[in-house]
């Protein structure tokens, strides 16, 4: 497989570095972008034009990621030939977070078929129930294929975020990829890097991906208790403190959950992705340093899964949250996933509000929030 | 930008604002323009480079507040959460204490655990499962209480009413029996199943007893719904609340409606039982089984005129006296050892003194078990059975005192009455021997015939006698029955001749000869009723018939037809004919004579030897008398008469113009084996002879035949023919003279009819056997019954009679007879006489005379045979005693016959010619 990619900064010079992409025969364009990108009209229009055969897949973020590191209000586009794979495209409306199972029954239909070896799947980041959908496309499916991917962003507004698809660009669509073929190989892996504190709080009361309290207190009071001044910046803040799953017996579960939004009124909380109604949730702190060997950790899972650095491309898919804890020094954990994937690996990729990969390899998918998820492909 | 940057711009670079900085910044971005191209990005990029710090800055703050209230709240949070588990666990902790009490003190106070300090370290998993426990028994428990409960509901009545009676619980046993649903029942009082039985007190005590916290028992009747009355046997508990007091009552009953139904049933049973004892009217008693009276009836009291308060509970010796009470104490101890009945007699006293002969009978009464409860007496008094048996002994030995005095009379009138006759009759037979003018045998005859008249009428009264007296008896010896037949009939045979009546006698040969039984009896009736036949026929024949009925193990049934052609018994006399004292009227009385009592005393006889007597018979046409007797056969004794010469194959003519006797000779012929022909006239046997048909052995005439009689047919024969056969006459009438007619007939023999088979086939014999004159000692003898019987032999006799008119008639009958005769007055005479020369053939003893008497005498004769060994002498006893005792006291003394008085001559003349026949 071949790969090429551009960056473009301006949206107005996107027809010139398109150029540079010409010369690629791709059939596959990873378009990853910020707001301002994606909602600049023609983007999609250009890309058809230049790319009138290719697939076309990609979403609205909260930050590019190439081999340089991470970036914001920039648009990487990827263009990538299979030469012994197959692709088959998907997309579906999604009409409400109520509706996320089913988009991904919908969306599993369209582009299952018998030697279905990998899904990439694109979401939109608000309204919208993630581990639902990973659920319903998995319930097509089957639970043999590896899912990956992750809910767009819109650079932390957690406001309205566009997935691009075969219909164009839309904030309420989700789009997705069915790659099939023997000569493809996969490899994955996820890492958060955060970790637990203080006390085991029981789920008293939630809806799916709803939390409503928890030890009978307003979940959203616990965040502003704990933020102080910085509740200020709810929702965004409160990625700075995601809660981690554990089960009754208050083991962890493995499974962090950040919130999407908030409801002032119910003092609950939205989350990303369902949790256990008769679990526990452990609030998580991190670290810079913890978040980077995090994704050094998920470099090295992918790479060992994959176990073929060689002319692959990697999928680099994180969470806002992490950046947001990063600040500056965010790059460092792309350059911890560089390092590991070694230099011949081009990465892309997109700092997301929800990642979506297998929780361990062989594991069914999973939403994950506030990791580094890595899918790297590449062909035999 | 932030303060510590700040600081550190400060005191590094000597910025001291961030105005200062702006303005370091900018000089630095100008001089950048100028500088060294190394410089240039440095200065460049020092604002941005400086943005990043403060960010970085910033961003660690921002970090490090975070993490450092993180810290604070959390653990705040986490004390919060330790105070919290710390006093949820206090209160754990007091609620385990609490529960540990709780648990021990549900245990109960006997349980080991009950003690303050138990559970102490029991955690709540122990406690747990100790509740669990205990509440696992508790429900055990109540399971075993809901068991019982609904046992008891099945067998029992239940229900519970409040301390006002109102019935708050029925189970369905209740609502059962007395018919009422529960739903009427709860909430009622209990006195809607009162029966109005019960007297008010019952339940004034029922009340007061439950009242007072108290259990009460007893037996209610109640009423159910239908009216219908039921009986329960009831137990009522108060069920008592915390303070003691009675809340509640539980009634338990169960249903005795039956039992009590029984136990009334029993009573009335009982009571019955009671009644029947007293009613009985003999004494009854019941006793235990230590002979102690538990119970007497009003007929116990009464016998004994006491009162049964003063003898019930004691024993029998406070009843009778200390001599009767012995035996009664032992015959309990005997029956209640024994367990059956008794019966004894015994003699008591009463209490009035009065002495009872009893019976008591006594039975031993058992449990169901088989053990002895005690025992049951009745008193049967006997007193007055006593009594009668006594006079009733006493009555017969009077009676029997009284007939030995009849038979003593009998006895001596027999005596006193034959002795005379004995006289006139024997003298009249000697006068008759004697030469007599023809008037004066005429006289005698008459005499004699009267005397035998008397006579017979005599032995017919006091035969008459011995029947009322219950004395007649008949004999069991041994005697020719033929013979006796053809002895009695022919002076019979005699009578009728003179009459011109045939008498015929018919013997069928299976009779038996040989028998036992009363000849002299026998004799007797064939007698009477021959002669009756021949009183009262005038022409005809008289046949008798002797023939076997029976004989079954060597007892024969012979039955006597008497037939005669007489003048025959009118139909309504008949019944009467054999009753005393009647005859056919009383013009018989006259015409006939006779005393009326013969056939009654035939009757008795006939009866006394096992038979029956009766009559047909046809006025105008005759009679037949008939009579059986039941006879023992007996071995012959004596020889037959008869011949050993056999007449097989002899052809006989029989000549008679009676077909019965025509029939009786042919019938007799053919049992000798002779071949018979008969014809009914002496025409008829001329003719036989005329016509060459007359190969004959011999003839049999008759010799009273019409037309021709029997010697003029021989006479005829003889003149008209040679070779003649031998003939013999038999004829009705047998006189002595007819032997002359028959010799000069050219008849070889004569026998007067009716002829004995022996005699036909001894004269038959004697015919055929060659010589003519085997029997009789002188040649050509007439063949005569006479002939053949007189060979006699004179005899050395002592007579013993002390009566002169005997004595005169005994010596000149025997004397005539040609025997030798001593006389002794007496027993004792005879005696010594005997001692001093005992050769007599013959001692003829009477029986009653002075000194000694005959039976006397001859006991001691018998004696002195024994001790010297002398000869037995042949004793005859004349004797004029009736009865059968007598003459077996003759024959136990030691006599060999007798003769009754007044001695028949022939008979006398035949015992003396046997005993001469057998020396």
């Amino acid at each position: 497989m071949r790969i090429k990619q551009i960056i473009n900064r301006k949206p107005n010079e996107l027809g010139a570095k398109l150029d540079d992409l010409q010369s690629s025969d791709a059939n596959l364009l990873l378009v990853f972008g910020s707001i301002e990108h994606f909602c600049s009209p023609g983007l999609h229009d250009a890309l058809r034009a230049t790319f009138p055969d290719a697939l076309l897949i990609g979403c609205s973020t909260a930050g590019e990621i190439t081999n340089d590191g991470v970036d914001d209000g920039s648009c990487t586009i990827t263009a990538i030939k299979f030469e012994k794979t197959s692709l088959k495209h998907g997309s579906t409306h999604l009409s409400g977070m109520d509706d996320s199972f089913s988009a991904g029954e919908r969306l599993g239909k369209q582009i299952v078929s018998a030697d279905l070896k990998a899904i990439l799947v694109f979401g939109p980041g608000v309204n919208i129930n993630g581990s639902a959908l990973v659920n319903g496309i998995t319930s097509v499916v089957g639970v043999d294929v590896p899912i990956t991917g992750g809910l767009a962003g819109d650079g932390g507004a957690f406001k309205k975020t566009y997935t691009l698809g075969p219909n164009g660009i839309a904030d309420d669509q989700v789009v997705a990829i069915g790659l099939s073929g023997e000569a493809l190989r996969f490899g994955h892996g996820s890492f958060g890097g955060w970790e637990p504190f203080g006390p085991a709080r029981k789920v008293t009361r939630c809806d799916g991906n709803i939390l409503h309290e928890l030890d009978g207190e307003p979940a959203l009071e616990i965040y502003r208790r704990y933020l102080g001044e910085h509740a200020k910046g709810l929702p965004a803040s409160g990625l700075l403190f995601p809660f981690a799953m554990l089960g009754e017996d208050h083991s962890a579960v493995g499974l962090i959950r950040t919130i999407l939004g908030i409801d002032e009124s119910t003092g609950s909380l939205i989350l990303a992705g369902e949790i256990n109604a008769d679990g526990y949730l452990r609030l998580m702190h991190a670290s810079t340093d913890k978040l980077v060997n995090g994704a050094e950790s998920a470099a090295e899972s992918a790479a060992a899964m994959h176990q073929s650095a060689d002319g692959s491309l990697a999928i680099l898919v994180s969470c806002v949250g992490r950046k947001l804890v990063m600040g500056n020094r965010v790059d460092e954990e792309v350059e911890a996933v560089g390092e590991v994937l070694g230099q011949t690996s081009v990465l892309t990729g997109f700092y997301s509000y929800g990642e979506i990969s297998p929780f361990m390899p062989g594991a069914s998918c999973k939403l994950h929030n506030q990791t580094m998820t890595i899918t790297c492909l590449s062909e035999n | 930008m932030q303060k510590a940057l700040l600081r550190q711009l400060k005191r590094s670079l000597g910025v001291g604002s961030e105005a200062d900085l702006a303005e370091l910044l900018g000089t630095m971005r100008t001089a950048a323009a100028t500088a060294d191209p190394s410089l240039r990005t440095a200065l460049e990029g020092f604002g941005d480079f400086l943005a990043r710090v403060d960010n970085s800055y910033e961003q660690y703050e921002r970090d490090l507040e975070l993490r450092t209230r993180s810290l604070e709240i959390s653990s705040a949070e986490l004390s919060e959460s330790n105070e919290k588990l710390r006093l949820s666990l206090a209160d754990r902790e007091n609620a385990l204490r609490s529960l540990r009490m709780t648990v021990r003190d549900l245990l109960p106070d006997s349980h080991p655990d009950h003690h303050a300090d138990t559970f102490a370290d029991e955690d709540i998993a122990e406690l747990s499962s100790r509740i669990a426990l205990m509440v696992a028994e508790s429900e055990r428990g109540r399971r075993e209480l809901a068991t019982q409960k609904f046992a008891l509901d099945q067998h029992a009545i239940v229900s519970i009413t409040d301390t006002s009676g109102t019935i708050l619980y029925a189970n369905d046993r209740f609502c059962d029996i007395s018919g009422y649903t529960r739903e009427e029942l709860l909430g009622r009082n209990h006195r809607i199943i009162n029966s109005g039985k019960h007297p008010a007190e019952m339940f004034r005590e029922m009340w007061q007893t439950i009242s007072l916290g108290q259990v009460w028992r007893g037996e209610v009747c109640n009423r159910a719904r239908n009216g219908n009355l039921y009986w329960v046997n009831a137990t009522i508990v108060p069920l008592l609340n915390a303070a003691g007091e009675p809340e509640r009552h539980i009634a338990i009953r169960t249903d005795i409606t039956d039992r009590k139904r029984i136990e009334a049933q029993l009573s009335e049973q009982l009571h019955l039982v009671e009644e029947l004892i007293e009613a009985i009217p003999l004494p009854v008693y019941l006793k235990d089984n230590g002979g102690r009276y538990i119970r007497l009836n009003r007929a116990f009291e009464q016998f004994f005129h006491i009162d049964r308060k003063a003898i019930l509970g004691q024993t029998v010796s406070k009843l009778l006296t200390r001599e009767e009470a012995p035996l009664h104490l032992q015959k309990d101890a005997e029956l209640l050892a024994s367990k059956g009945m008794q019966t004894y007699e015994a003699s008591v006293h009463s209490r009035d003194g009065a002495i009872h002969d009893t019976v008591y009978r006594k039975a031993a009464l058992t449990r169901r078990d088989g053990s002895v409860s005690g025992l049951l007496g009745v008193i049967v008094d006997i007193t007055e059975r006593k009594r009668a048996e006594h006079e009733v002994l006493r009555a017969k030995e009077a009676a029997e005192a009284a007939s030995r005095a009849k038979s003593d009379f009998l006895a001596n009138m027999s005596h006193e009455i034959r002795t005379p006759m004995n006289g006139v009759i024997g003298m009249t037979d000697l006068a008759l021997e004697t030469a007599l003018t023809g008037e004066q045998r005429e006289y005698l005859n008459i005499v004699k015939s009267s005397a035998e008249s008397l006579l017979t009428i005599i032995n017919d009264i006091l035969d008459f006698s011995k029947i009322e007296a219950g004395k007649l008896l008949v004999e069991e010896i041994s005697f020719d029955l033929y013979r006796l037949i053809a002895e009695l009939l022919k002076p019979l045979a005699l009578r009728a001749h003179e009459k011109g009546i045939e008498l015929l006698s018919e013997v069928l040969h299976d009779v038996p000869r040989y028998v036992q039984g009363d000849p002299n009896r026998i004799r007797q009736i064939l007698i009477n009723l021959i002669g009756n036949a021949i009183k009262f026929t005038n022409e005809g024949e008289i046949v008798l018939r002797t023939e076997l009925l029976q004989l079954q193990d060597g007892h024969a049934i012979v039955h006597f037809a008497v037939r005669d052609t007489g003048i025959g018994i009118p139909q309504d006399k008949q019944d009467l004919i054999f009753d005393a004292f009647s005859q056919e009227d009383t013009s018989t009385t006259r015409k006939y004579g006779g005393t009326g009592l013969g056939l009654s005393i035939c009757r008795r006889l006939v009866e006394l030897m096992g038979g029956r007597i009766w009559l047909h018979s046809q006025p105008g046409q005759g009679s037949t008398f008939h009579f059986s007797i039941q006879l023992q056969l007996a071995t012959q004794s004596t020889p037959i008469l008869g011949s050993q010469v056999t007449l097989e194959n002899r052809r006989i003519l029989v000549v008679d113009d009676n077909a019965t006797n025509r029939r009786i000779l042919s019938n007799m012929l053919t049992l000798l084996k002779a071949i018979p022909q008969d014809v009914d006239s002496a025409q008829a046997a001329l003719s036989l002879f005329k016509n060459g048909n007359a190969d004959f052995d011999c003839i049999l005439l008759d010799a009273q035949m019409p037309q021709m009689d029997g010697y003029e047919l021989a006479r005829t024969l003889h003149a008209t023919h040679d070779n003649l056969p031998p003939m013999l006459m038999l004829s009705s009438g047998a006189l002595r003279g007819d032997a002359k007619r028959c010799q000069e007939a050219g008849i070889a023999g004569f026998f007067a009819k009716p002829i004995s088979l022996d005699e036909l086939h001894a004269a038959l014999g004697r015919l055929f056997d060659g010589s003519h004159s085997a029997v009789t000692q002188h040649a050509k003898q007439l063949v005569t019954r006479h002939s053949l019987r007189e060979e006699h032999r004179a005899l050395n006799i002592l007579l013993v009679e002390d009566h002169p008119t005997n004595q005169k008639l005994a010596l000149g009958l025997l004397g005539k007879w040609g025997h030798e005769v001593t006389l002794a007055q007496n027993g004792q005479e005879a005696l010594d006489i005997f001692d001093a020369s005992g050769d007599f053939d013959l001692i003829l003893m009477d029986m009653q005379m002075p000194v000694m008497g005959g039976i006397e005498a001859t006991q001691l004769i018998r004696k002195r045979e024994t001790e010297r060994q002398l000869p037995h002498i042949p004793i005859i006893a004349m004797t004029a005693a009736a009865m059968q005792d007598d003459r077996d006291a003759c024959l136990a003394a030691g006599m060999d016959d007798y003769l009754s008085k007044p001695i028949r001559v022939k008979e006398l003349q035949e015992k003396l010619r046997r005993i001469g026949g057998s020396l």
